[in-house]
């Protein structure tokens, strides 16, 4: 039993890190925008296709097809930025239009995936066959990949955002707009680098997952809902919160599965998600900028 | 150096400035002075691009700012420190610092321009780790000034430096303003404490209702019997 707990646990943590990984690009959104981002499952779906296209009809190795759909993906969400939000941001009074705008555009990419790629669901080998077993503890091969992957790419992305000239423009157009625009700092110009980044992100999430979950077009409804939870629970705009979310949610789904049944673990995410709400609103890091 | 030509400001329908013009010579320290609302900040933000004129021009060094893009104002040599600091609060003075040299060709040589900054204000280089959103009022005007600098401007442009400080620290920050108009650096100076800066400026503009009604060098504006009844409370 100790055993399988601890699996379970070791599960919940994979689980966590994709959550962890497509929150943190809402979250950032959110922090620098100010806005939600709801197509930001369908650029999560976006990734799986285009890695399981680059795999199957380029044939080209995994990691390769992974760096191939992210920068498809951040290159989408380039496209996303200017032609649907910046238009609507530039006129006054139309605050909440973006918003709406990104949940028409989730439909259209729901529907436009359906068409070109159909609706039958499609299914990726694991990158890396096999497993280890670990003082009694199993582990495939392809979850540990993802930890790993994930636990480098948010570490990255911290340190990008932390000290790279990019990343400290995205921080200060988050915390005072006006005051970047008078450091020389382009504020559209990053809100196109923070809808791509956050895309990429996603897109890697949906990659490694290709090979336990199947890739379709509605992949990224159901993980949205489940990012935007992680986000609440977090708080909004705070990476930490982002990642610590994650792996809360991820576990406690995991455990939930193992102590209850499989049809539980949403139950639980959203009694978390109540919980928070009731508690403490502002979610673990109540602040409002990166 | 900067020439303001007949601008016109709106908010929406509400005309803020109304055929303002104003010029501001190399070297020189010009004030603007006037109640609040009379248009002061809505003229600096109309300066560095963040808000555009419906008519009128302004010009600087033959670059036409209000047709540059507002992120692109600095790298003319324009510098602004707006109204309330507007310090990224959840950032370090460092990197508060360093931003400041984001779009110019500051950038490259940013650590000297710190180490410029720290000289200047002693007490922002043992700041330097902390968030510039938990420093006093002093060290935080002293930081967006600081910032301002790091571009290297030709023009400083100084929004109500003196708001909510101690009288000791207005004299310091005045102080500081006039070494670094000294060190060649023009400045236009918005400020609230009239008599202080009338005293200090070349040149000084009286602006009601975003208008400008009386300009002249800063010691005969001064004098005027309006401006010293309705400004300096004499």
């Amino acid at each position: 039993m100790i055993i399988q707990l601890i699996e379970q646990v070791l599960n919940g943590l994979v689980l966590g890190s994709i959550y962890a990984l497509v929150a943190s690009g809402l979250s950032l959104i959110w922090g620098s925008m100010k806005m939600l981002n709801f197509a930001h499952g369908e650029l999560y779906m976006l990734g799986g296709f285009a890695t399981y296209y680059a795999m199957t009809v380029l044939g080209i190795p995994w990691w390769l097809a992974i760096a191939l759909a992210m920068g498809l993906v951040l290159l989408v969400g380039f496209g996303i930025e200017k032609l649907t939000i910046e238009p609507l941001l530039r006129r006054p009074g139309w605050d909440y239009t973006p918003i709406i705008a990104t949940l028409g555009l989730s439909i259209f990419l729901q529907n436009a995936a359906l068409l070109v790629f159909g609706e039958r669901f499609k299914n990726l080998p694991y990158f890396i066959e096999g497993s280890g077993t670990y003082f009694g503890i199993r582990m495939a091969y392809q979850r540990l990949l993802i930890l790993v992957v994930s636990v480098a790419v948010i570490v990255l992305f911290a340190q990008f955002l932390r000290r790279s000239k990019l990343g400290m423009a995205l921080r200060a157009v988050a915390q005072d707009r006006d005051a970047a625009t008078l450091q020389g700092i382009d504020v559209q110009g990053t809100y196109m680098w923070t809808f791509g980044i956050s895309g990429a992100l996603a897109a890697l999430a949906a990659a490694m997952v290709a090979p336990i979950f199947a890739i379709n077009p509605w992949m990224g409804g159901t993980l949205l809902i489940k990012a935007f939870v992680v986000c609440v629970v977090g708080g909004l705009g705070d990476l930490r919160g982002a990642i610590l979310g994650g792996i809360l949610l991820g576990t406690a789904e995991s455990l939930a599965v193992v102590l209850l049944s499989s049809e539980w673990k949403d139950v639980v995410s959203f009694a978390i998600l109540i919980i928070v709400l009731w508690v403490r609103p502002s979610g673990f890091f109540g602040t409002k900028e990166w | 150096m900067l020439k303001v030509d007949a601008i016109d400001v709106f908010y929406g329908d509400a005309q803020a400035l109304d055929g303002v013009s104003l010029q501001v010579h190399e070297g020189e320290i010009v004030t603007l002075v006037g109640s609040n609302g009379a248009g002061k900040t809505t003229t600096l933000r109309t300066l560095s691009g963040l808000l555009r004129p419906r008519k009128g021009a302004i010009t600087i060094g033959g670059t036409r700012l209000d047709k540059t893009p507002a992120h692109k104002v600095v790298g003319l040599g324009v510098a602004h420190v707006p109204e309330g600091r507007c310090l990224f609060p959840q950032m370090s003075v460092w990197e508060n610092l360093t931003l400041g040299a984001y779009n110019t060709s500051a950038w490259n040589d940013r650590a000297e321009g710190v180490e410029r900054v720290y000289r200047l204000f002693p007490v922002l280089k043992e700041r330097s780790a902390q968030l510039s959103g938990t420093l006093s009022g002093g060290e935080q005007q002293m930081c967006a000034i600081g910032r301002a600098l790091m571009a290297r401007p030709k023009l400083l442009m100084l929004d109500e430096p003196s708001l909510g400080l101690a009288p000791n620290l207005v004299e310091m920050i005045f102080q500081v303003i006039a070494e670094i108009n000294q060190s060649g650096i023009t400045v236009l100076l918005v400020e609230q404490n009239a008599y202080l800066a009338l005293q200090m400026a070349d040149r000084a503009y009286v602006l009601e209702n975003g208008r400008v009604t009386l300009s002249g060098p800063g010691r005969e504006v001064a004098a005027n019997e309006n401006v010293r009844q309705a400004y300096l409370g004499l």
